[in-house]
């Protein structure tokens, strides 16, 4: 099977260094030789654009912040495990992603313990509170069929289909190989279609738990 | 509609056609297949659905409020860090050294100890020979009128023999009285 590398270049916004402040290996290499301020020429390069990534996995700005901070302090400590022949984008991305993961599996384990620690009458739905999926508009409820997918599903498709990065840059991010990302995307596409349309039909929810859970197992 | 088993391949190929990740040569072969086939066209008019709505999502919150800039909290953040410190490495590295190091000492242990089939040492007759040391010194064998050439009757007893050293025997093993738990014997 054989892919295009990229989408056309109308939308394609691939990692490309700023003008100002020298390429990314020489301001790595400025850095490992102590100087701070080449750092910071890194970090307002990319923190928008890793900010801007976080959020599609976090959603809360703050929180995303947060990580895309701790994600920087990571890269500075580990600077010298970077492979300077490397593109230094994909490296830093890779740190953040792997970070939000955790964060977000860290997260759903303290949810479960909650979950289980409550008691029964808190979980009851109020039937006088309208149901807050009918207010979503269509962001939240791509975001909410994005988080019914598996986790390797969800990135592949958040890097590639909402943050424009090219198969092999989400191959550097990720650390697979470009042939198992562009068959993990159209799975991913595959997968998300079956539950965008059930969602979008409307069947019961215990219909589409049960037809999801089939495909996911699948 | 009919669903063929090579289709799946073909759904596969439409999910990256989608986005417009197919190049020329399975984008046309692709074609002629979902000529023939209606199930596909289904198919591809609904992924291309998702994709829409994937697409829309995603210009939506292209450019949300990032905020300030992070330079400034990172920057005072580093002052106390240096760059490239794998402090993280060392972190894993420190219970399986420290592990290692207590089973080896484990085993040290267990290997120099005092076997079982063994007198304990204080027993051992290496106690005789550092109690007849003294006299050696103060009286060299080969020396004229040293106490090896007195007859035996006439050499000075070591104080561990005149008070019970280890010639006294030993006190016998005190055995706990055994009882009997068949009921008969009651």
């Amino acid at each position: 099977m054989k892919v295009c590398m990229s989408k056309p270049d109308t939308d394609s916004t691939e990692i490309q260094p700023l003008v100002g402040g020298g390429s990314d290996a020489r301001l790595v290499e400025e850095v490992r030789r102590g100087d701070r301020e080449a750092f910071g020429h890194l970090v307002r390069r990319y923190e928008e654009r890793l900010i801007s990534v976080i959020m599609r996995f976090v959603r809360d700005r703050e929180t995303a912040r947060d990580l895309a901070q701790e994600t920087l302090f990571r890269a500075y400590e580990r600077l010298d495990q970077f492979d300077p022949s490397r593109r230094f984008g994909p490296w830093l991305f890779r740190i953040g992603v792997n970070l939000t993961l955790d964060h977000l599996r860290q997260r759903k384990r303290r949810i479960w313990t909650n979950l289980f620690s409550d008691s029964p009458a808190d979980r009851v739905p109020d039937p006088a509170t309208p149901d807050p999926r009918q207010a979503l508009d269509l962001e939240q409820e791509v975001r909410a069929v994005l988080d019914v997918l598996p986790e390797k599903y969800r990135t592949v498709l958040v890097l590639r289909d909402l943050e424009n990065f090219s198969t092999s840059e989400i191959a550097a991010i990720v650390n697979r190989r470009e042939p198992t990302i562009r068959w993990r995307l159209a799975e991913a596409r595959g997968l998300f279609q079956k539950v965008w349309l059930r969602r979008q039909q409307g069947k019961s929810a215990a219909a589409f738990d049960e037809g999801l859970s089939d495909d996911l197992e699948a | 509609m009919i669903w063929k088993p090579k289709c799946a391949r073909y759904r596969l190929l439409l999910a990256l056609e989608a986005g417009h990740d197919l190049d020329e040569q399975d984008h046309a072969e692709l074609g002629c297949h979902v000529a023939q086939c209606p199930a596909c066209r289904e198919y591809r008019n609904q992924v291309q659905a998702g994709y829409r709505a994937l697409e829309q999502a995603g210009r939506a919150g292209c450019s949300p409020d990032t905020g300030p800039s992070l330079w400034p909290g990172v920057k005072v953040a580093l002052s106390v860090r240096q760059p490239g410190a794998p402090r993280e490495l060392w972190v894993g590295w420190v219970p399986a050294v420290a592990l290692a190091a207590a089973c080896m000492f484990l085993i040290y242990i267990v290997h120099t100890g005092p076997s079982f089939d063994e007198p304990p040492r204080s027993l051992r007759p290496r106690q005789i020979q550092s109690a007849f040391e003294p006299f050696a010194e103060v009286a060299p064998q080969n020396v004229p009128g040293s106490v090896s050439d007195l007859p035996p009757s006439m050499r000075p007893v070591p104080h561990w023999v005149s008070d019970g050293g280890w010639n006294t025997p030993l006190e016998p093993v005190r055995r706990l009285p055994t009882y009997s738990t068949d009921p008969r014997s009651f």
